[in-house]
Order: structure tokens, then sequence, then C-alpha cells
């Protein structure tokens, strides 16, 4: 099963570039391009596609507002940012010829990084150094015990997504080794929507996790 | 004879198949459960049904994550196992 590892494309000055390496550069231009295309030609009355784009923003953006009331708002675009990243990365793959980003534990364990790291950019420039008080915060006794929740966060982040995918697509790989023909597109769909809930998932975590960053009592 | 590695490739297999089982069963019954929870409220209120499969499918996906990592620790033994080089 060599299938698994990511294969080495090329290498610049001997650091191996891999296919996902690949893979996310045109889904980041994919996404350059829709966004340039579609900001084109807006306008008050909005065809049917703008009103798309305008009911995922004002999705998230609703529930930033639920969350961390008005102030949220500022937080929606990386989160849709990070949602419409991973949605088309794990959508790529139904392309022939093309394995998606996301299952390679580097491109999650990346954004992970990003979400996490934005929560303590959040947390600082709202409170300051007083955002460190939150690791002694019931009791300095629950110092250790803070410090590893907060390492467990990326870990988990980054693992859900990539068994996710990785375990959808072992599981089309074996249904197609027994059974190739129509069997695995029942399979394939199902592996379409959770991408779909894993990207959602992935950016209402950041969403979470930032909240909880500037929250009052937190 | 069975060699060291043998017997390590051998343990690595059967712990991933339990782990495996185990970890499905837990999931199960975990997802069973807020399903049922979840059938319960919307036949009590049909009116909040958007706002229950919202919340459901996100759950569902958080238990579901829970077996996911399993399944990693699985792929790991089987795929790339560490244990193998050792002996």
């Amino acid at each position: 099963m060599e299938e698994i590892a990511p294969r080495v494309v090329f290498s610049i000055f001997g650091i191996p570039v891999t296919d996902s390496v690949t893979t996310t550069w045109i889904v980041m231009l994919f996404i350059l391009f829709l966004g340039w295309v579609l900001s084109r030609s807006l306008s008050e009355r909005p065809s049917k596609i703008q009103s798309i784009l305008e009911s995922i923003i004002e999705f998230y953006e609703n529930i930033a507002v639920q969350i961390m009331g008005e102030e949220g708002k500022q937080f929606v675009p990386l989160a849709v940012s990070i949602g419409l990243f991973i949605l088309f990365s794990n959508w790529i793959e139904i392309i022939p010829g093309f394995n998606a980003p996301t299952r390679d534990l580097s491109t999650t364990i990346a954004l992970a990084i990003v979400a996490v790291s934005s929560t303590y950019v959040a947390g600082i420039k709202r409170k300051g150094l007083r955002y460190f008080k939150k690791y002694i915060e019931p009791n300095p006794i629950f110092l250790p015990i803070n410090i590893l929740e907060e390492l467990v966060r990326p870990i988990s982040l980054s693992f859900r997504l990539f068994g996710n995918i990785l375990g959808e697509e072992i599981v089309i790989a074996i249904l197609v080794m027994i059974v190739p023909l129509i069997l695995p597109i029942p399979m394939i769909l199902l592996g379409l929507f959770t991408g779909l809930i894993q990207a959602f998932i992935f950016s209402l975590l950041t969403l979470l996790y930032i909240a909880g960053a500037i929250g009052e009592e937190v | 004879m069975l060699t060291s590695k043998a017997l390590v490739i051998i343990a690595s297999v059967i712990s991933a198949g339990f782990g495996m089982g185990i970890a499905v069963l837990g999931g199960a019954l975990g997802e069973g459960n807020a399903v049922s929870k979840a059938m319960e409220s919307l036949g009590r209120q049909p009116e909040a049904q958007s706002s229950i499969m919202t919340v459901l499918l996100l759950g569902l996906a958080f238990i579901e994550s829970l077996v996911i990592f399993m399944l990693v620790v699985a792929l790991v033994l089987i795929f790339v196992n560490p244990f193998v080089g050792m002996v």
C-alpha cells in the first residue's frame, strides 16, 4: 500500500515537494480565480451564484454573532477561508489523478496550527498579557491540565480531518478492489458529504476556540 | 518457530482489529443515543427541525472523530508500524 504516502513530484534544493503541495497550489489558484470572477459582477440584485455566496457568508456571520456577539464578525473571513479551502481540498479527489491534500497529515497540522495560533492572536489582542491568566484560572494546581488541554486542540483538529478523509479513501479503495463497478459510487457521494461536514466542523471549531479565547469568563 | 518480528506483526494486526471493533462499538452506542434523543425532541418540537439537524450532525461528527482517532492508530499499526524496525 504505497498509495497512502504522498508521492514526491519534484524536489527544490533537495527538499522533496509532494503531490499534496502541488494540489494545494491548484486549490489555492482555483479559490483565487473563483473569488476574482465572482466579485467582479457584484450587484444590488444578486444573481443566483452571488446569493449562494452571500448565504454562506451570512450563515457563518449568524453563527459568529450567536457565539460572541457583534465583534465576532471580524473573525468570519478567517473561518470562511479555512472552510472553503478544506472543502475544495476534500472535493478535489473526485477528479481522477488528484489526491486530496487533506489526506496528508502535514496539511492538516498546518491548518490546525493556523487555527490555534489565531486564537492566541485574538486573545492577546483583546486582553493583553492577562490572557495567560487563564492557565491558572480556577487554581494554580490546574496549570498542567490547562496546558495539556491547549496541546490537545491542534492534535484533535488535525487528526479528525486527516483520519476522516484518509479513512473514507481507504474504504473506497477497498470497495474498488472488490467490486469495481457502480458499488463505489454511493460511497464516493458519502465521501463528498463527509468532506462538507468536516470543512464546516473545522471552521466552526476555529470560531469556537476564538470565542473561548476572547470571552470574558473563560 | 515464530521469529520475534512475526510476533510483533501478529500482535499489531490483532490489536488494530480489536481496537477498531471496540472503538466502533462505543461510537455506535453514542451515535445511537444521540440520534434517538434527536428523534424524541423532533417529535416534541417538529418546528425546530433545522437547528436540531445541525446540532445533531455536528455532534455525530464529534463522536465519529473519536472512532477516527482509533482508525488513525490502526492505520499506523498496519502500514507504518514503528515496532517492526525495533526487533
